[in-house]
């Protein structure tokens, strides 16, 4: 009835969708895209600038095509000596040990 | 990477953070705002309103008082319960029956009464906020809802539940988190070791005690394991950079070659503001608690693809 989305769509991913869904458009193995539903610019903007620090790693980039359709594409290229996963998965490993740092910080 | 706590006070928290890339700093206050979880009143009940506001209007107001949110965890989702519409683990009850005989009379947050089936309910330690504000300005009287003139009432259940800022503002626990980025330079230890003598290192490391510091913790910290970039250079703040620049000159080496400017990581002053729904410092380990979460949810669901 009413024109306003639901405000749980943005947070909570529909039964018939993933999480992350990988989808390779080239036929080159170290290019490779990354659809993750129900993010934004929180972790977008985090994975992206992180993994920009990898050496291995020749081009990274995040965008949020829609503001109204909840999520994020990001694209990693390696050079070779690395697959763009586990690229993906060494970054989320450095955050994680990042805010550890900063939570043993606030304890002491 | 150093955290250091510069005012602490009930609503309103400082603090300082070095040697931090912009986006993790930008990633925690995204999650401050929008995702710790809170209580709110979403659903009201009118039985009788016969005051000069209108019902939604009156809901409107009711929904963004704030609500002492530290049992927040202990609730569920709506959404997530297995009660028909909500029931006492996932939500908790408010009643408000006033009515004006005499006077022109206002309503506040303090008439409003938490209703419990028994003692040991989720919702018997949850109240709203009446008074905030820091130590010294704190408000006299509290949050006032509605205005009554004489033979006008108000009876109404309000349902609070749990949510989170991306849903709606009214649950969102803090008022402003502000960011005020400072510079961040340094010179390379190879460039040190290879031009600079031994004379040289002694007297800039006295005139700066600190970077003598700074650079034997840099080497032993965790940050090395991760940022090899970080463990070849010298880090120090803008407000240091006078004095080695003089330092440079005065020894006839050109500043410009020698110092340069970090493109990733930088100082941060964060000011935390709650509006007293959760204490600052509980918002910031939340924030950090939820973040490892949605990284780890990533990194599961990286696992079954692969």
């Amino acid at each position: 009835m009413s024109n306003i989305p639901n405000p749980l769509d943005s947070i909570l991913v529909p039964e018939n969708k993933k999480k992350i869904k990988i989808f390779k458009k080239n036929e080159n193995e170290n290019c490779c895209y990354y659809k993750i539903e129900r993010e934004d610019h929180t972790l977008g903007n985090l994975l992206h600038s992180q993994l920009l620090t990898d050496k291995n790693v020749l081009f990274s980039g995040y965008k949020k095509p829609h503001p109204l359709e909840h999520f994020i594409v990001l694209k990693i290229i390696t050079d070779g000596k690395i697959s763009p996963n586990e690229a993906l998965d060494s970054s989320l490993k450095d955050i994680y040990i990042k805010l550890s740092l900063v939570e043993d910080c606030i304890k002491v | 990477m150093d955290l250091k706590i510069n005012k602490v006070s009930n609503y309103d928290l400082g603090i300082t953070i070095d040697n931090m890339s912009l986006s993790l700093v930008n990633a925690l206050r995204r999650t401050m705002m929008g995702e710790i979880p809170t209580l709110a009143i979403e659903l009201v009940k009118f039985e009788i309103n016969t005051s000069i506001f209108h019902d939604e209007f009156i809901a409107h107001r009711l929904g963004l008082i704030p609500i002492k949110s530290e049992k927040a965890i202990d609730f569920k989702f709506t959404r997530e319960c297995n009660c028909d519409a909500h029931c006492y683990k996932c939500a908790c009850y408010f009643t408000l029956d006033i009515s004006c005989d005499d006077e022109n009379k206002s309503v506040y947050s303090t008439d409003l009464e938490t209703k419990i089936s028994n003692k040991n309910d989720l919702g018997s330690s949850v109240f709203p906020i009446h008074f905030s504000g820091s130590n010294k300005l704190i408000e006299k009287k509290p949050i006032l809802i509605s205005k009554l003139k004489p033979g006008q009432r108000i009876k109404l259940i309000g349902i609070a539940k749990k949510g989170l800022g991306k849903e709606h503002a009214k649950w969102n626990p803090v008022s402003s988190v502000k960011i005020k980025v400072f510079p961040l330079f340094y010179i390379e230890r190879r460039y040190m070791d290879k031009q600079f003598t031994q004379k040289n290192k002694k007297e800039l490391f006295k005139i700066i005690s600190e970077l003598e510091e700074r650079t034997t913790m840099m080497k032993n910290s965790e940050i090395e394991k991760i940022d090899k970039e970080t463990r070849n250079k010298i880090f120090f703040s803008a407000s240091n950079l006078l004095m080695i620049v003089r330092f440079l000159i005065k020894n006839r080496m050109d500043p410009r070659k020698i110092i340069k400017k970090s493109e990733e990581l930088n100082n941060f002053t964060v000011k935390i503001e709650s509006t007293g729904v959760l204490t600052p410092i509980q918002i910031l380990k939340d924030s950090i608690r939820i973040l490892k979460q949605k990284l780890n949810f990533i990194g599961i669901h990286m696992e079954k693809k692969n």
